[in-house]
């Protein structure tokens, strides 16, 4: 940081200091070439002069500390023509460059990894086996929610510089970025804080996102680091794996359910059309029977009033037939048959029970 | 050795002594840095504006230099006691920057030297600012009861001015990175995880269960309705057919009567006699009375 001495004279002294063991012929052949190092010198010179200019690369922008005062002007990619050193230092800024972050503090053991921002329906049910132990606060990073439950995570994060000079003069890049790292867990950690975990397991992910990205770019802002967020992913979000069987249950209860729903309205689909063709029977059974009913009664009126009319014309007549062909009809069907002769007066006859 | 060689080596020389001379009488400052001059290790200026700077050459004067930017550290992790005596951990980062660079310098020599007395400055104030808080302060479900941020901001607001008068450190920014349990804490939180998902596994059953059953219970009951509406309706439509019968019958029949009595009563004995039937006559009674007296005419 101390500012150098000028480059040019000490290549010439060093040389003097290195030769003078190599004796009087060397430094006879070193007079000799004075001349071409004259013309060393002169390029070296020139070297120097020229040492300030600098490619910038396409993702990058320049700044220029001229004795050690940060330049208002931005550089963009090209040729880049500074003072050589103790005037001026350049630094590059990778503005154009989005920057990757990977946050993975809390992130579960592979075999945990079921939750996720995979649909639920998808999961790959690996039932993990239920550790006993209880994870370390410092080896295995998770984070408390809003109803105290544990969850464990892996986000990753972009971030792209905007304002190269607020950048430089905000902090030392290293740590620039781990500024930017404790921002995403600390605004993680709020919002998670205040969230259940049936929602940050999966209708509030969404939320949660948009809100860690802002809080982040909020906090970002305020140290006035010329950092913009681009994007704040989640990777995974999961339980402990030592409750994932427990979840994994409550997702399987959920399809249980939807089957039991299910059936029911299969069951409710079937029996509703039979329902109605029986009903439908019973009515067509219905009307039929009354129809039956009413024509054989109208037929059978119709005959009475016939037999009727003929009634009238000879009574006697049609009475003794019908009666005669009821006898015929009714005495061969009894079992008995007691005949006795009309004048013997009055007889007493013991009837047995008969059914 | 021409006057021109002469000249041309004292002005190389000369050149070679002020470059020397200005390299070290004089320093620059950048920007976002501050220097303390120290003369015999006794500091005589503090320079903030960035330039060139004069001083006197080494050993008569000292430049130190202090990157006056944000920088970042993390605290180490430690247990803390909430004020309803739950253990936690609540490991906190600090952004803080130099702004008392002869401070810093009499305090701490070197920023190698500040995090660990800002580890223990800021633990020990935040142990003392967590026993004030509940642990459902720390997390929980509804924001007016989350006190996170304000934690943050009365963490920030008793450091501060320690760590300037301490060490010219000014605090920018302290966040929670994480809430953390004890290792054996972690244990019945997964207890109550399990239990918690067990009993939404059961409420999920038993929902399913209930809406399933009402499902059938409505299909059936729906069924039912529908078969009693069509016996309502069979029921009706006999009753009216047997009316419409009823009258066919008495409209033919009050035509004749008597007729109609004999009739019925014929038909009557037809249903009523059955294999068994003892019938108990007397010879006078048709047709018998034929067997006993051969006269003409029949009637009774």
């Amino acid at each position: 940081m101390v500012s150098a001495p000028p480059l040019s004279p000490p290549p010439v002294r060093r040389r003097r200091i290195t030769r003078p063991d190599s004796g009087q012929a060397l430094f006879r052949t070193f007079a000799n070439t004075l001349a071409l190092l004259r013309i060393l010198l002169g390029g070296l010179i020139a070297i120097y002069l020229c040492s300030g200019i600098t490619r910038i690369q396409p993702n990058e922008e320049a700044l220029i500390y001229r004795l050690g005062k940060l330049r208002d002007e931005v550089n963009p990619p090209g040729l880049l023509f500074a003072l050589p050193a103790p005037f001026d230092r350049v630094v590059r800024v990778p503005t154009r460059t989005q920057h990757e972050m990977a946050l993975s503090h809390w992130s579960p053991e592979e075999s945990a990894l079921i939750y996720g921002s995979t649909p639920v329906s998808t999961l790959p049910l690996t039932v993990a086996v239920a550790n006993t132990k209880g994870l370390h606060p410092l080896y295995e990073g998770y984070t408390l929610t809003g109803d105290a439950n544990i969850v464990q995570a892996r986000f990753s994060a972009r971030y792209r510089i905007i304002d190269p000079r607020a950048y430089v003069s905000a902090a030392q890049p290293a740590d620039a970025i781990a500024l930017i790292d404790a921002s995403f867990y600390q605004a993680a950690t709020q919002v998670l804080a205040m969230m259940k975990i049936d929602d940050a397991l999966g209708a509030g992910l969404g939320f949660f996102r948009e809100r860690v990205r802002a809080l982040v770019q909020q906090r970002l802002d305020a140290r006035n680091l010329g950092v913009a967020v681009i994007a704040f992913d989640v990777a995974a979000l999961t339980p402990p794996s030592a409750t994932v069987p427990a979840f994994s249950d409550v997702t399987s209860a959920q399809v249980e359910a939807r089957t039991m729903v299910e059936n029911s309205r299969t069951y409710r689909a079937q029996i509703l059309p039979q329902g109605q063709s029986d009903a439908y029977r019973v009515r067509q059974q219905a009307d039929a029977a009354a129809h039956q009913l009413v024509l054989r009664a109208n037929a059978e009126a119709a005959s009475f009033a016939k037999l009727a009319a003929e009634y009238r014309r000879a009574p006697d007549l049609i009475r003794i037939r019908l009666r005669a062909e009821a006898i015929e009809e009714v005495l061969p069907r009894v079992k008995t048959r007691t005949v006795l002769p009309a004048d013997t007066g009055q007889i007493n006859l013991f009837l047995r029970d008969t059914p | 050795m021409s006057r021109l060689q002469i000249i041309f080596r004292v002005l190389i020389a000369a050149t070679v002594v002020l470059l020397l001379g200005f390299a070290m009488g004089s320093f620059q400052v950048a920007s976002n840095e501050a220097v303390v001059l120290t003369r015999f290790g006794a500091p005589v200026r503090i320079l903030t504006t960035a330039g060139l700077h004069g001083k006197w050459p080494w050993p008569i004067d000292t430049v130190n230099r202090f990157d006056t930017r944000l920088a970042f550290y993390d605290t180490r992790i430690s247990e803390a006691l909430t004020e309803d005596k739950r253990n936690v951990i609540v490991p906190v980062y600090l952004a803080w920057r130099i702004v008392d660079p002869l401070k810093f310098l009499q305090a701490l020599g070197t920023p190698d030297a500040a995090p660990a007395k800002l580890d223990s400055l800021v633990t020990s104030a935040r142990n003392t600012l967590l026993g004030r808080y509940k642990f459902s302060q720390l997390v929980s479900n509804d924001p007016a009861q989350l006190k996170l941020a304000e934690i943050e901001q009365r963490l920030t607001e008793t450091i501060r001015p320690q760590a300037l008068e301490a060490f010219g450190i000014a605090v920018a920014e302290v966040g929670i990175k994480r809430i953390a349990l004890p290792e054996a804490n972690t244990l019945y939180v997964f207890d109550r995880m399990r239990a918690e998902r067990g009993q939404y596994a059961a409420k999920f059953r038993a929902e399913g269960r209930r809406e399933a059953e009402e499902i059938r219970a409505q299909a059936e009951s729906e069924r039912t309705l529908l078969m009693a509406d069509a016996q309502k309706y069979a029921e009706e439509t006999r009753g009216r057919a047997e009316a419409d019968a009823a009258r066919a019958y008495a409209d033919a029949h009050a035509q004749a009567p008597e007729f109609y009595k004999f009739t019925r009563d014929l038909e009557v004995l037809r249903k009523v006699a059955k294999e068994n039937t003892t019938l108990v006559l007397d010879t006078s009674s048709a047709p018998f009375n034929e067997l006993q007296t051969p006269v003409n005419s029949a009637g009774k």
